[in-house]
């Protein structure tokens, strides 16, 4: 029976990527070939960070241990951290569970088949620190063959951990947004978490590293204190140790079980209490409102209903303020900056500084495309709408206007941050607060009209349209191609002293985007109404 | 009320409504019958407003579906098959929303909504989200929406489907209201039975064509509904072979 369920899992991931499309054996392919490449990506990357450390610790004979526990700390931590999640998803959240249970199946047959799967995942992400790490190592210091088989066996054993572990977080997870009143805020705050988490490690990755290479030996000495296991593990394959891997490896299998034996306890409450809400009680209160507002607050709620709605569209409305935040932190080294390309004799003006910094902050605006799925995203209930007597005009406004309210805050703050940074003069403060406010419309607008033309909505999972659909990409493409070739552009003609000055490349530009914005309206006032009719 | 005129529809080179042609009164309760695909969704739907027809017309209330939208939308009422709602709503809020855009005042809207979730035995579900709804509650709650701007002419499709027992007993009851206050009510149904004895008027389709309507008395003679029905299904199968 496990078998049969490891299957059906297998068989249902699989089918996410290849089901309800024509083409599903070319997605297939597709999607083989983007796996190969993201592991090429991440394995160059990895061989490259792990080459450096063994280089560092090869020449030392008694920290070489050090050098394994490192790969199995980094291994359990990148394992665990993209799979947390997942286990919340595949192991209380999957829509076949109440099925499954249902059957004469035991409960615990159905986590363990979860589980196996998350610990399939488990193996592919730490292969892609072992294999490379191991190789890095191999090149600098080589390795005996009772070494690489501990290592080898190793690579079985460690991820048993990591699983362990992620499948505990998302038992705690699932718990707490199945508890909560606000679940989209509660997996909101987690997600923005787990990304601020992997922004931080991924910009400072190379700074702690070296730092780490620099003390390594002080931290290996302390490490026996927080993290004897990896100890263990480094030492039993370095000197080699059976007696300490097996130590690990039986730890791992315990921590294993124990994990399995307490979910097991649980996952027939867990997997089921999405239906066991509190029931909200109080007073009804109607209030009569204008239509207007009635539809602005549908989309709003239709925005805030939906955590992958606001992470995947309005991401850049964050990312805004936190780069306003640091450009306000970090004013003095962007000067500096601003100060060295002056003194490179490049010939800027102020307000072509203005300029540059209004379009950096237009690239922010063109990450936020709220309108870009909104049409789709009514799907099967676009029926109440078309058959209430709403003007289509006005159901398409309060589309846009949800966009424009919530991106121009944001961009306003970033705007503001950049004014401030640049000391900017009455001319500058113009640009900089109007120009990236007209990219919101912008965006807002040619959202709207790439989703009249390329509606999606018979869906029947919501990322389709946030996610896979082609008027969220035809949005997104052409508005950041738009501002990085501009970018480019501006960069190459200062650089090479071309004869067209700066200022007035900058505002041909604008001009583009003033006549690309002009069209998008009209053609929404024109077409819009009628497309969303025909819909 | 309701003045169905020449209507055509075609889906590629599949003709789903063919000149049909149905007047209802103010007042009229009128059952629409036929097969799985005869053409009752699309004819409904064309009511609405919310599918575009390729010949003849429809008028609510003297004003064209085609040339005043909006004007009959405001005067009508649709109730689906499949009532897909706002999941992202509260009950309250769906209902709210909905008097919203129909501009119903504020205690005008309460009276309704009070009165028809009591009727339908959904007052204490009001608060609640419409995800945790059942198939049934969420037709009792598009019913209630419907009702709630007092619509002159009400369009169901299948509204019986998911109902229980009593909850069907109560929408029959607020559809005789309907009728009795003036209303007119149009509804697609495959339940014959339940068209015999709560409605005043029959139409019955098959592969788009209007092959019988009138009132009950004229369409089932002394016969049963069913056997009319079964008659004429059989008759116009030997027709068309």
């Amino acid at each position: 029976m496990l078998g049969k369920l490891i299957k059906l899992r297998l068989q249902s991931i699989l089918s996410r990527t290849t089901a309800r499309r024509k083409n599903g054996k070319g997605m297939l392919v597709l999607f083989a070939v983007l796996m190969v490449y993201c592991g090429g990506v991440f394995g160059f990357l990895f061989y490259h960070m792990f080459g450096f450390m063994a280089e560092t610790i090869a020449p030392v004979q008694q920290y070489h241990w050090f050098y394994f526990a490192m790969i199995g700390l980094s291994s359990f931590g990148i394992s665990f951290f993209f799979t947390a999640f997942t286990a919340k998803s595949e192991l209380f959240e999957a829509t076949d569970n109440e099925l499954l249970l249902s059957m004469p199946i035991p409960p615990r047959t159905i986590l363990l088949s979860r589980m196996a799967i998350l610990l399939g995942i488990e193996y592919l992400i730490s292969l892609l620190v072992m294999v490379p790490a191991g190789i890095a190592w191999f090149a600098k210091a080589g390795l005996n063959v009772a070494q690489l088989a501990l290592y080898i066996v190793g690579s079985v054993f460690l991820p048993l951990i990591a699983a362990s572990v992620a499948c505990l977080v998302g038992w705690l997870l699932a718990r707490l947004t199945a508890r909560a009143r606000n679940k989209t805020l509660v997996t909101m705050i987690f997600s923005l978490v787990f990304l601020a988490i992997y922004f931080f490690v991924y910009f400072n990755a190379q700074k702690y590293i070296t730092l780490l290479m620099q003390h390594y030996q002080s931290v290996a000495d302390g490490m026996m204190n927080w993290g004897f296991l990896f100890c263990w593990y480094g030492k039993g394959i370095a000197e080699p140790n059976w007696l300490l891997f097996l130590l690990v490896a039986a730890l791992a299998l315990a921590v294993f079980a124990a994990a399995f034996g307490l979910l097991g306890k649980g996952f027939l409450k867990v997997s089921s209490s999405e239906n066991l809400k509190k029931r909200k009680t109080g007073e009804l209160e109607l209030r009569s409102g204008k239509l207007s507002s009635a539809l602005l607050r549908k989309e709003f709620k239709r925005f805030t209903s939906s955590a992958l709605y606001m992470l995947n569209c309005g991401l850049g409305l964050i990312l805004a303020v936190v780069a306003a935040v640091a450009l306000v932190i970090k004013a003095d080294a962007v000067r500096d900056l601003l100060t060295q390309v002056r003194v490179l004799g490049l010939p800027l003006t102020d307000l072509d500084f203005a300029l540059i910094l209004a379009l950096l902050t237009s690239l922010f605006c063109s990450m936020n495309v709220l309108t870009a799925p909104s049409i789709s995203l009514e799907g099967k209930n676009l029926w109440i709408l078309r058959s209430s007597p709403i003007p289509a005009n006005a159901i398409l406004a309060a589309k846009l206007k949800l966009h424009v309210y919530l991106c121009a805050g944001p961009t306003l703050c970033l705007s503001a941050a950049a004014g401030i940074v640049l000391r900017a003069d009455v001319p500058g403060w113009i640009i900089l607060l109007l120009v990236p406010q007209m990219f919101v419309l912008l965006s807002g607008t040619f959202g709207l009209m790439m989703n009249l033309c390329f509606p999606k909505l018979d869906w029947v999972n919501e990322a389709v349209p946030i996610k896979q659909s082609a008027s969220v990409l035809l949005t997104m493409l052409p508005m950041m191609a738009y501002t990085a070739a501009v970018t480019i552009g501006f960069v190459v003609l200062v650089l090479m002293k071309q004869s067209l000055p700066a200022t007035t490349f900058l505002l041909i530009a604008l001009g583009v985007a003033v006549v690309w914005l002009l069209f998008s309206v009209l053609w929404l006032w024109k077409s819009g109404a009628k497309r969303f009719e025909k819909l | 009320m309701l003045k169905i005129n020449d209507l055509t529809k075609h889906y590629g080179e599949k003709c789903a409504v063919d000149h049909l042609t149905l007047h209802i009164r103010p007042g009229e309760l009128c059952a629409f019958i036929g097969h799985n695909g005869a053409g009752k969704t699309t004819t409904l739907k064309a009511c609405v407003g919310i599918l575009d027809f390729d010949g003849g017309d429809i008028y609510i209330d003297g004003r064209s579906v085609r040339t005043e939208p909006l004007a009959c939308k405001k005067i009508i009422a649709y109730v689906p098959d499949n009532p897909d709602l706002y999941e992202f709503m509260t009950a309250d809020k769906y209902l709210n929303f909905i008097c919203d855009v129909y501009g119903v005042g504020a205690k005008e809207r309460k009276e309704r909504i009070e009165k028809y979730a009591t009727m339908l035995e959904l007052e204490n579900d009001l608060l609640q989200p419409i995800a945790s709804f059942s198939h049934g509650m969420k037709q009792k709650l598009a019913l209630i929406a419907a009702l709630a701007h007092d619509p002159k002419l009400l369009i169901m499709d299948e509204p019986f489907v998911g109902l229980d027992p009593k909850a069907s007993h109560a929408v029959k009851q607020v559809m005789h209201e309907h009728c009795n206050a003036g209303g007119a009510i149009f509804f697609s149904t495959h339940v014959l039975e339940v068209a015999e004895k709560l409605c005043d008027r029959v139409a019955i389709i098959k592969e788009g064509r209007l092959i019988r309507s009138g009132t009950m008395e004229e369409v089932r003679g002394d016969a049963s509904l069913e056997d009319v029905f079964m008659e004429l299904e059989d008759d116009h199968a030997g027709q068309t072979d």
